[in-house]
This record gives C-alpha cells, structure tokens and sequence, in this order.
C-alpha cells in the first residue's frame, strides 16, 4: 500500500481497478441485463441479471452479435444505426430470444460511448417487460371489458329512454284516443233519442241526458251528484225514482211501463254496469211509448166500437131467426125438416158470430184494463154447481163422452172473484174438452193447494204438438191440429182466461199429450178476510 | 091494460118486441129515438119504458137524465135492452134509476116479454079482454 501510495501509476492502476470493480459490481448488482458492445456489434461485457434473463453465461454471450439476440432483426439494426448516428439515447420494444429459444418482451436501451476518437460502441440495456406487458394487456382487457360494459349501459340506458319516450307516446296516444272515445260516448249521450241516466254504484245521480231533463221538467245541474232519497224531493222526479227504487237499491226493470199522467207513459229499463265483476252502477233508460200507448186505445176503441155495432145487426138476426123457430114450432107444417135444419144452422152460426164478437170486446177492455169489475166473496161450490149443471147435460149428450166431477172436500174456503169472468175461464176450459175430445172422459176437479183452490179440467182428446204449446195462451192462437179439425173457434178464449186468472192473482196452466189428451188447470188464492181484496185495483 | 113503451132505433127488434108484448096482452107504444120517445111518454105516460142506449138524434142516457128532471116520469121503471152492457154503463145506468138491464145478443125477445112481467106483472087481462 506504501509502495502504491509512493508510486503514482501504481496508484493510478489501483485505482482503475477499483472502479472496474465497483463498476461490475454496480452493473451486477443493477435490476435490469445490461451489456457492452462493440462498433461491430460484438458483446463484450454482459452483467449477472443479462446471465438470468438471457440464460446465456458470461463467456457464451461475450462476442456474440447483439443483433441475434433479438426477434426483430430490423428493428435492433435501425436502433444500432440511430444510436451510431445520433450518438445519443435510443430506446425500442423488442423481443429477446433466451438461450432456451424462448421469447421474452424487452424494453431496449442503447446509449453510445465516445471517446477522443469518436464512436467506440454502446451501452444496452434489456428489461424485461412481461409483467408489464401482462399488466398492459391485461388493463387493455379491462379497459376493453369496462368499455364495453359502459357502451352497453349507455345503449341500455338509451335504449330505456327511447322506450320511455315510446311510453310516453302510447299513453299520450291512448289519452288522445280516450278523451275522444269518452267525447264520442258523451255525444252519443247527449243526443240519445231517449232519456238516459246513471247512477253510481252509491245511487248518487252522476248524469242526466237532455231528453231525461225534458221527460222531468229538470236540469242536470241541479240533480247531479244527488241521490235516490235527495232526488224523489223534487216533485217532477218523485214518480220515476218510487219507480225505480227497489229493496234498497235500484230495481232491475225490463220496459216497464211508467204512467206519469192521462197524456205521457214512459218505459223504464234499468240495466247494471259491471266491470271485471265490480258494480259500477246503473243505467235507466227511458223511452216514451205515449204514442203507442194512444194508438192501443184508439186501437181498443176501435175494436169495442165495431163490436157493438157489430152486435147490432146480429142480435136483429138473432131474434128474428129465434122468433121465426119458435112460430114454426107453434104452427107444424109451415115448414119441412130441411127448411127449419137450415134455419137452426143459420141461428147456430149467427150464435158463433155473437160469441166471436162478445170474445173480441173482452180483449178489447182487457187491452184497455177494465176488464175485472166487480169482485165479491163467494163460495166456490155454489159458483160452479149451475155451471157443471148446464154442462153435464151437453156432455152427455154427445155420444161417447161422459163427465165426472172430482171434489176432494165437501166445502171449501170462500175466494173473492169476479164471478162472471171465472165463470168464462171454466166455461172455457169445458168448451175445449168437448169440442176436442171425440171419445172418452172429462174431468173437473176441485182441490186445495196450500192457500190456493185448484180447478181442472181433463180431457182425453186430441192434446197439443209439443212444439205449439207455448204458443198457447197468445191471442188469436190456434194449434194446427185443431185447425185441421175445423171446429169453430176464434183463438180468443185461452187468452182471455189467461187474463181473468191472472188479475186475481191465480196461476192458469195446462199439461198436454198430443193424441192422448189435456189438463187445463188455474188457481185462486183464498180469500182471508181482513185482507185488502186482491183485484181492487182494477 | 098496461102500457109499454119501446125506445128503439132498430126497427126489426123493435117489431120483434112489440109483437111479443101485444101478444102477452100489453099495449106497446114505440118510439125510434129519444126524442120521439120523450113526446110519446108525455102523451101517454107508460107503465114501463124498454130503451136503446146507443140512437140517433136522442140516446138512452139522455132521455134518462130527462126523465129523472120530471117527477111525473122519475118512477117509472126501465128496462135497458142494449147491445153493449159494460159494467160502467149499468152502474151509470142504475144511477138514473134503471131497474134492469138487458143485452140483445144474450137474450131472446120472450125472456125480454118474461123481464117485463117481472117488474110489473102480468098485463090487464080483463081490460084486454075487454077490449
């Protein structure tokens, strides 16, 4: 060490050796493979990371060319010719090549030496990138993937907002159609020839049509929002809402018929408006028939007219023909068999005649309902005892056909009828049997059932085609198999029983076998004394 | 002898009538309206009155509303013989004193003769007899 330090060249080698050395170690100990190379590319110097990330040693490396160490020939050999030329810091991506002949990305630097002489070769530095390259990729990917998430959020998201704004448009749309569809249905309304109004499910009157208003002599104003007890305190109102007023709710009416006065009827239907099962309300709808209703009586007048002056007329022949028979019998020989069979023919449709015309003044009052009159309490028995009389006697007369009354008690209770018109619906039922039954046995029985008198009538003759029967009652109705039988009958008398029956309250009704015969039946509820007479209305 | 008198636009029925009455033994006045029939009763008061409601010129109920204003004819009896017989009619009808009521087409001239002598008895016979 003296001598070094005596020696200045000796100091001077030591201390070259001592920066060779802490150069080396400097460059070993360097996280990144380092190498010095020549002007012609030669290696010279490599340091310890160069060995790990080449996998070449130390003395394979020395001498190599630099340029084979990389994939990319012309890449390295245009970084040589920078470095040469610009003599500066040049930097590339490579691809090193490993001993193993594995890739390995590379960050590359090369710097260039200089000395007094110019251009003495350059530095190169390799670091590898691979985890820096998977980071990239793989933030690449992410970034790629977020990208695309995010893209696919805003199109949702603008896919959302064009179906909102279709939405909004629907129901923009549909509110259009609504409001114009409510319009349609409020001028429909409006100018409905009928009188129409609704009430909610609480009977609270939520709309009144103008021909509504003119039937009652009232305004929409003032009668919205009322309803059923607020709005019989108006005095025009009061008939229609007594009308339509039920078990407390509204009645379910079909063309009822609703007389306001002598000059104005009204027909009322109300109708519930249900939506998926929930009441909504209900609507009335009101039509004024006050017209019909004048042509039926002028219809019903006609017809009674005509049939009195009908009447006229026929009861001259009547008398005369009754007087003329009545001579010839007196005086014999005036006339010969034939002639008074004619004559008695003559008077027998002339009798027919009476009675068709008698049947049509009876429809006419019963159109006109003023037909029941006059009803009193009477004893069932004593009623039908002079009926049954007469008729025991025409019955047997008539070959083949006998008569039996059926009585299930001795007495019966009393029942408060117009006696003239029941007696017509048993005449009737009687004139049925006999006029078509050929053969056989009518029955009349007298029952009881529950609070009601039963009367029938059976017979064993031609009976009704099943597909005529319900046609029955109708006026003017006569079934084809009696037509066919030609035996005289204006079609009245059915429709005629039908409504004496019902006018006091009693059920008329019949079962029937086409070729084996018929039951004709009605009923009359007993009278119970205290109780208000049943038929009084009329 | 017991008058009859018959008011009654129907000539044939009127006949009929009279022939039937004459023959029990009345004496029939006849009369083809109200009108005719009012001047007929005031020349000879009747014992009964047989009226037509529906007639030309003077009907029925009209001659009854007259008679009821004069208390020489307000007691004599009635009898309707119509061609109608609506329960409204007869209680009107009752109601300006008609003691009955007759429909032509439902009853025969000899049951109208049978009517009359319910209500007033058989005619005179002596006075006829002796006529």
């Amino acid at each position: 060490m003296t001598e070094k330090e005596t020696n200045p060249k000796n100091d001077m080698v030591d201390d070259l050796e001592d920066l060779k050395n802490y150069t080396d170690e400097l460059a070993d100990f360097l996280p990144v493979a380092f190498c010095v190379v020549n002007p012609l590319n030669c290696i010279l110097e490599v340091n310890n990371f160069f060995e790990v990330l080449s996998g070449y040693e130390k003395v394979e490396a020395v001498g190599k060319r630099v340029e084979n160490l990389f994939l990319e020939r012309e890449e390295i050999n245009s970084l040589i010719e920078e470095v040469k030329k610009e003599k500066g810091k040049v930097e590339k991506e490579l691809t090193l090549i490993t001993k193993k002949e594995e890739t390995v990305p590379v960050d590359v630097s090369a710097l260039a030496r200089e000395s007094e002489d110019g251009f003495v070769g350059f530095f190169l530095t390799i670091m590898d990138v691979t985890e820096k390259r998977e980071i990239e990729v793989k933030m690449e990917r992410e970034l790629a993937k977020k990208t695309k998430e995010l893209e696919e959020k805003a199109k949702q998201m603008e896919d959302s907002r064009s179906a909102l704004l279709n939405i909004l448009e629907d129901v923009d749309k549909s509110y259009k159609e609504a409001e114009k569809e409510r319009s349609k249905t409020a001028a429909i309304i409006e100018n409905f020839i009928d009188g129409m109004m609704f009430f909610g499910a609480d009977h609270v009157l939520s709309i009144v049509n103008p021909k509504a208003e003119d039937f009652f002599d009232i305004k929409a104003r003032d009668v919205t929002g009322r309803d059923l007890r607020e709005l019989s305190t108006f005095p025009t109102l009061k008939s229609l809402i007594n009308f339509i007023k039920g078990d407390g709710k509204i009645a379910d009416l079909f063309r009822e018929e609703l007389k306001i006065n002598e000059d104005f009827y009204l027909e009322i239907t109300t109708t519930g408006i249900e939506e998926d099962g929930e009441h909504l309300g209900t609507l009335i709808h009101i039509h004024d028939i006050t017209r019909e209703k004048r042509i039926e009586k002028i219809k019903s007048e006609f017809v009674s007219v005509a049939a009195h002056q009908l009447r006229t007329p026929l009861s001259g022949i009547k008398w005369t023909l009754e007087t003329f028979l009545e001579e010839v019998s007196e005086e014999k020989g005036k006339l010969n068999e034939d002639e008074e069979t004619l004559i008695r023919k003559a008077y027998d449709a002339n009798e027919r005649m009476v009675n068709l015309v008698n049947d049509l003044l009876n429809v006419s009052r019963i159109e006109e309902g003023r037909y029941i009159y006059e009803p009193e309490v009477v004893d069932i028995l004593d009623f039908l005892n002079p009926i049954l009389e007469t008729y025991k006697e025409a019955i047997e007369n008539k070959d083949n056909l006998s008569f039996k009354v059926n009585k299930v008690k001795d007495s019966f209770p009393k029942v408060k009828i117009d006696a003239e018109k029941i007696g017509i619906v048993v005449q009737n039922f009687l004139d049925n049997a006999i006029k078509y039954t050929d053969e056989g046995e009518v029955v009349l029985s007298i029952n009881m059932i529950d609070d009601n008198i039963r009367i029938s009538v059976q017979d064993e003759g031609v009976g009704i085609p099943e597909e005529q029967q319900e046609r029955l009652f109708n006026k003017f109705f006569r079934a084809e198999n009696v037509i066919r039988k030609d035996v005289e009958g204006s079609g009245l008398g059915l429709f005629i029983a039908k409504n004496i029956v019902e006018a006091h309250n009693g059920e008329i009704g019949f079962e029937s076998t086409e070729g084996e015969g018929s039951i004709f039946y009605f009923t009359l509820p007993i009278h119970k004394g205290k109780e208000k007479g049943f038929i009084e209305e009329f | 002898m017991k008058k009859i008198l018959i008011i009654e636009d129907e000539k044939i029925i009127r006949n009929l009538i009279k022939k039937k009455l004459i023959e029990r033994g009345y004496n029939v006045q006849e009369a083809e309206n109200g009108e005719v029939g009012m001047v007929k009763m005031k020349e000879d008061k009747p014992d009964l009155i047989l009226l037509d409601i529906i007639m030309p010129k003077m009907g029925g109920f009209d001659v009854l509303r007259e008679m009821q204003k004069d208390d020489n004819f307000s007691n004599i009896p009635v009898v309707i013989v119509s061609n109608s017989g609506q329960p409204v009619e007869i209680d009107k009808a009752k109601e300006l004193g008609v003691e009955d009521w007759i429909i032509k087409t439902e009853f025969d001239p000899r049951e109208v003769v049978d009517k009359v002598v319910d209500h007033i008895g058989e005619p005179d016979l002596k006075n006829n007899q002796n006529q």
